[in-house]
């Protein structure tokens, strides 16, 4: 099987080169899509997230990605992490008001808690709908680095506890999935949950 | 002079060692008793190859057994050692990284009695008072010969206005005290922490563990000291100072020294001498602490800390020579392997030649002139090979950052 | 909330040094030997800032972070010399997760903890502040904790927080590679004026100035160096030990 995974790369933001690392170690082949062309030559979609979700959108647009790539991820398994996951929503509250790529029923506000944020460090998920991604993994923890969080009711496949307040931290609806934490900066779990995505 | 050389009898140009960032303006130690306006000095010597003296005595250095070495301390210490309760090896310094190294390790590795002996700064600076009693908080006891203050600043003040050398009589007493209280306290070994010939001067020094006793003894009669550049007989007979008021400044005599057995070592010999190393050794071992701050014209914090009279030295040797502190520093570490020549020549341009801002004050008024004539005095010894003026400013003619190479 | 448990590496590249009171340049390996050995010991993080680079005014070494990225599969933090959005840009590219400044930000221009957070996100905006301690007041230090600046660190915490900052690195210059605990007044001090993460270093020693730090001031994680670089400690250790003392972290 020699599938091939696109990692999105949009600008200057965007840790593409810990994601690769770390799918290769899982044991896939990574193209790094810059243009919308690139896109109908790979099997499976990364959508990276270091960023703001407003420059995110903006990056995609103006790179002429946007269409292109709400089209593919129709037809192929795509994984959001951290704002890649974010800007599946409806639309995001982060420095203003901005539509984000609408395949999720949420939106993207700031995290309100009663402890330090952005949220950084390791914490647990909480199964709530299993699926593939996530197999072997209800026990692990991952590496969050957020001070947004999505806000749905649809779609949620874990919920991690944070100061008291309950956030998602993983989406799935179809084909594709979304993790509000770094699988990348996860350890052999992130690596685990990578190779759980090479064979879906 | 010849006009082969500059002021001081200086090389007119200026070379740099092709290993570390030292120049051939540098000048080896005087016999500072002796010293007089316009003396010529001589100066670091480079070979062939376009490396200094000091470079290859660091290179000299990788290949010395050390374990050797440590053997013949012990064999020294072994000779000297008392069990009687008296002290048996006098260790100048003031609290400093290097003589906090020596008196630590003599006392706890080589088992010997040291008493500290110090001839203090005349103008001490907080961090320098501060390890001074954190030197005597890792247990010791010390003497120190508070000077004839009055004295004292007459010959700083002289010593700068004449020779451009405000540290002089700093240095002249530092070396003669302690033979003076070896011979006093009838303690033969003194040790001290460093090696001079470590800077460059006379290489052959850094083949014997003992210091020359030309240094610090000599038949000498009145007629021939001069302090300050003043000579000796002028300070009694025209400026109202007494014979017994100079005793500090004379060389120990020669006949007492033999007679006590005063031998002066410097454990440079007989322990490889890293300064950074010296300073972790002191940071590990007692409450030495660096300098609140980067040191006015270098980039360090670990070395010279503790009298503001050195803040002017650095600058009268930039004045003269064209050498500051980060030059000094930076051709330490470089040799020493810290620091890259290269990186050295960014600090060098970075920091060099810096004003003396922060004790400027304190140190004209210990000298009692004003900071317009401290500006008017240095211009006497400004080497006119090595400076230009540029837009009111002066500038060195060839810094290193501008070395083709 | 687990705290974090963080490697330092103190850069003079090519070499992780250990400097005492920001001073000195002891070797005590390389970067990606050392990175590699702290991942495999569990730590939940490595910092990597390059000491010298603002000191030396030259520019960032970027070969040696983008090797020491490769060997880690946990956030990676790197700093020393950053100067530009560009300089945040290319250490993403080359694998930081989040970038740490000091110098540049408090000698120079401030703004760019504000431009920085709004390209990359406040979470990849790292203040390292480098404490130095008066009578009355703590002083922010740059240029490898030698530089005075006049500001007040209480301040500067507070300011970089409304410029954007993610999260401080909290350093003291007093009591950084000596081994004999940490200022913990000033950790709580700080920790307790901001709502970003505080990470707190300088001064472990031994394990009970982990513990003491942790309840004391309770920061968001603690960086540890000396005590990892000598082989007194490791992180497995040290995480063990704070279990048993009841403190959550990561496994």
């Amino acid at each position: 099987m020699s599938q091939v995974i696109g990692l999105i790369n949009y600008g200057i933001a965007g840790n593409i080169h810990s994601i690769k690392k770390a799918i290769k170690e899982a044991g896939g082949v990574v193209k790094v899509i810059s243009v919308k062309e690139e896109l109908k030559s790979v099997d499976k979609i990364v959508l990276p997230g270091v960023g703001s979700f407003k420059d995110a959108m903006h990056e995609l647009k103006s790179d002429d990605l946007f269409d292109e790539l709400k089209k593919a991820i129709e037809t192929k398994p795509t994984l959001g992490i951290c704002l890649g996951m974010q800007i599946l929503s409806t639309l995001g509250f982060e420095y203003g008001k901005t539509e984000g790529l609408n395949l999720i029923d949420a939106e993207v506000k700031p995290m309100l808690v009663d402890a330090k944020v952005p949220h950084m460090g390791f914490g647990n998920i909480q199964i709530v709908k299993s699926n593939k991604l996530l197999e072997g993994l209800e026990n692990e923890e991952f590496y969050f680095m957020h001070s947004y969080e999505m806000v749905n009711y649809t779609d949620i496949a874990t919920l991690s506890n944070y100061g008291g307040h309950q956030f998602v931290s993983a989406i799935h609806k179809n084909n594709l999935y979304g993790v509000q934490f770094h699988p990348e900066k996860s350890r052999e779990a992130g690596i685990k949950l990578f190779k759980n995505f090479l064979e879906l | 002079m010849s006009e082969l050389f500059g002021k001081y009898g200086l090389p007119l140009e200026v070379k740099f060692c092709k290993k570390c960032t030292m120049n051939n303006q540098r000048p080896s130690s005087t016999v500072e008793f002796k010293q007089k306006e316009g003396e010529k000095k001589r100066t670091l010597v480079f070979g062939e190859d376009g490396v200094c003296e000091a470079c290859k005595y660091a290179e000299r250095k990788k290949t010395i057994n050390w374990d050797e070495r440590h053997k013949e301390l012990e064999e020294l210490c072994n000779r000297f050692r008392r069990n009687d309760g008296r002290y048996d090896v006098v260790v100048p310094g003031s609290g400093g990284k290097d003589s906090v190294q020596a008196a630590h390790i003599l006392k706890y590795k080589y088992n010997m009695n040291p008493i500290l002996i110090t001839w203090p700064p005349a103008l001490y600076t907080d961090i320098g008072r501060r390890n001074f009693d954190s030197w005597l908080d890792a247990g010791f006891a010390n003497y120190a010969y508070n000077q004839n203050k009055k004295l004292h600043r007459f010959l700083t003040k002289s010593a700068f206005l004449n020779l451009g050398h405000p540290f002089q009589p700093f240095i002249l007493g530092q070396k003669n005290l302690a033979p003076r209280l070896s011979v006093l306290l009838d303690i033969p070994l003194v040790i001290f922490g460093e090696n001079e010939a470590e800077y460059g001067n006379a290489i052959e020094d850094n083949e014997k563990p003992t210091r020359d006793p030309k240094y610090y003894s000599a038949e000498i009669s009145i007629s021939d000291l001069v302090l300050g550049g003043v000579p000796a007989k002028d300070l009694i007979d025209d400026f109202g100072f007494k014979l017994s008021d100079l005793e500090a400044y004379f060389p120990v005599n020669p006949y007492e020294i033999e007679k006590t057995g005063t031998e002066v070592h410097y454990l440079g010999y007989y322990v490889k001498w890293h300064p950074q190393d010296v300073y972790y050794y002191s940071v590990e071992n007692t409450n030495f602490m660096p300098n609140d701050y980067r040191t006015e014209g270098s980039f360090s914090k670990y070395s010279s800390l503790d009298d503001k009279i050195d803040w002017l030295h650095y600058h009268t040797t930039t004045i003269k020579f064209g050498i500051g502190r980060a030059t000094y520093d930076s051709a330490q570490e470089v040799r020493n392997g810290d620091i890259t020549r290269d990186e050295g020549i960014a600090l060098i341009k970075r920091f060099d030649g810096e004003f003396p801002e922060q004790y400027i004050k304190d140190c004209c008024d210990y000298m009692d002139i004003s900071l317009q004539q401290y500006h008017d005095a240095i211009e006497k010894f400004r080497s006119p090979h090595l400076w230009n003026k540029i837009n009111g400013k002066w500038e060195l003619k060839s810094p290193i950052w501008k070395e083709n190479r | 909330m687990r705290t974090r448990i963080i490697a330092k590496l103190d850069v003079k590249p090519p070499y992780v040094v250990k400097p005492v009171h920001f001073e000195g340049l002891r070797k005590m390996g390389s970067p990606v030997e050392l990175a590699k050995k702290y991942y495999e010991q569990g730590a939940d993080e490595v910092m990597y800032i390059d000491i010298v680079a603002s000191l030396y005014q030259r520019e960032i070494v970027f070969d040696e972070i983008e090797k020491t990225a490769n060997e880690l599969f946990i956030p990676f933090g790197v700093g020393g010399g950053v100067r530009s959005v560009e300089d945040f840009s290319k250490l993403f590219h080359i694998g930081a997760d989040k970038v740490i400044l000091n110098t540049y930000a408090v000698q120079e221009n401030p703004e760019l903890i504000n431009q920085a957070a709004q390209i990359f996100g406040n979470q990849a905006v790292v203040v390292n502040i480098e404490a130095k301690k008066w009578d009355t007041w703590y002083e922010c230090y740059t240029d490898c904790g030698r530089i005075r600046s006049g500001k007040n660190v209480l301040q500067w915490a507070k300011e970089v927080e409304e410029r954007g900052a993610g999260e401080i690195l909290l350093q003291c210059v007093d009591s950084d590679g000596r081994q004999r605990g940490f200022d913990v007044e000033l950790s709580k001090l700080i920790v307790e004026s901001v709502k970003i993460p505080v990470v707190v270093s300088s001064g472990a020693g031994k394990l009970e100035d982990i513990k003491e730090l942790i309840q004391y001031a309770k920061p968001s994680g603690v960086a540890v160096a000396s005590v990892l670089h000598y082989d007194k400690l490791t992180i497995r250790e040290i995480k063990e030990y704070l279990r048993t003392c009841g403190i959550e972290v990561s496994k």
